[in-house]
């Protein structure tokens, strides 16, 4: 069986890396916690936003690497991010603002196989 | 702060919280104006549509009273009118945009499939007329416990994760198992319990036997993932300001080094 991904992109998604990337140069992703813009998936230029010892990096999207802060992926490593998007105003900071969309992040809880399998492996820093 | 620091700026930050809102048994001592308190106290989580920092999206009750409790909570949960923010009986509105009603939707999806169950709300609220396409989320109680991911993360809606707790240490566990330390409530009719908990718990605004008040100098602010900083407070003038020392000497003599 193959190993599950802990994240994987929608094709709506994906298109939409694919045009920031366009315009921007390669990218980054940070799941953001905290309020407001809070709980929604960031999307930086690559290098722009410092990814350090605290944070993990989940896997790559569209080849764009998607980073979480380590104390929260201590609560969210049992669930698989599915990241999508939806229209709307956009994160202030995060580049798809000005399209007119948001990258939105969609959870699915691992089974209990995933899980086992997944226990196996370190997960990168 | 990571902007900040390129240019050694000093930064104060709010960051958000998950505030726990905690209901000793003794509040169910009397049905007198104080339970009334409380049972508004519980329903504050839906204030602005949940969308502040201080949200109380975390209740946590006492096991003895937790049933009682809970029912009473949830009735005037169920009273909340969501209308026209122009209509003055309208006590909550929308939320402020379609992607964060996707968000709120998004968590309660994963909240059901952790295993959390949805007493009351749980869905997007229909209204009609011109309201009819509004950003409308119904306020929501979702039972688990507090490893959750929706008692963990910010979901800065009108929805609030409830659990039981045993003891006044597992109230403290419990409130304090979190990332984020910005707001708190704690409900006690014994100003001995309300204190030593207010104390105990890792949050910079501990309000006691209220919610959601903001007054005039009243240092604010977070501690863990929270921030840094206090604001609302003289104590804010120390990041807007230096401290100039200037070091005089009155002596006409040399030290007597060189």
């Amino acid at each position: 069986m193959e190993k599950p991904l802990r994240v994987l992109a929608t094709d709506a998604a994906l298109t939409l890396i694919a045009k920031l990337e366009q315009t921007h140069g390669p990218l980054m992703f940070h799941q953001s916690g905290g309020c407001c813009d809070g709980s929604a998936p960031m999307c930086y230029p690559r290098g722009e936003f410092r990814v350090g010892g605290s944070d993990v990096l989940l896997g790559e999207i569209g080849g764009t690497p998607f980073y979480m802060s380590a104390a929260q992926f201590e609560y969210w490593k049992h669930t698989q991010l599915i990241i999508d998007v939806v229209p709307g105003r956009g994160g202030m900071f995060s580049l798809e603002g000005p399209e007119g969309v948001r990258f939105l992040t969609r959870s699915r809880l691992f089974t209990d196989d995933e899980v086992q399998q997944l226990s196996t492996e370190g997960v990168a820093a | 702060m990571q902007y900040a620091s390129e240019n050694i700026i000093p930064v104060t930050l709010e960051l958000g919280g998950k505030s726990p809102n905690v209901f000793f048994s003794d509040v169910m001592a009397k049905d007198d104006d104080f339970l009334d308190k409380a049972l508004e106290g519980f329903t504050m989580f839906a204030l602005n549509q949940g969308e502040v920092c201080t949200c109380p999206s975390r209740a946590i009750i006492h096991e003895s009273i937790y049933d009682q409790f809970i029912e009473r909570a949830q009735k005037r949960v169920e009273k909340i009118r969501q209308g026209n923010p122009f209509d003055t009986d309208t006590m909550i509105g929308a939320q402020a945009s379609s992607e964060q009603m996707e968000k709120i939707l998004s968590y309660i999806k994963i909240g059901k499939e952790e295993g959390a169950k949805c007493r009351t709300g749980g869905e997007r609220n229909m209204l009609t007329g011109d309201l009819a396409e509004g950003y409308y989320m119904k306020p929501t109680i979702l039972e688990g416990h507090n490893k959750m991911r929706v008692f963990q993360e910010e979901i800065f809606g009108p929805v609030v994760a409830v659990t039981k707790f045993k003891d006044f240490d597992d109230a403290l566990a419990l409130a304090n198992d979190t990332l984020y330390g910005l707001g708190a409530g704690v409900w006690s009719r014994d100003g001995s319990t309300a204190y030593r908990f207010g104390r105990g718990c890792q949050a910079g605004r501990v309000w006691t036997n209220c919610y959601h008040v903001y007054p005039a100098h009243a240092a604010f602010g977070g501690y863990k993932q929270s921030g840094i900083g206090r604001e609302t407070h003289l104590m804010m003038l120390s990041h807007y300001q230096q401290t100039k020392n200037l070091m005089v000497s009155y002596s006409p003599k040399a030290l007597g080094f060189f």
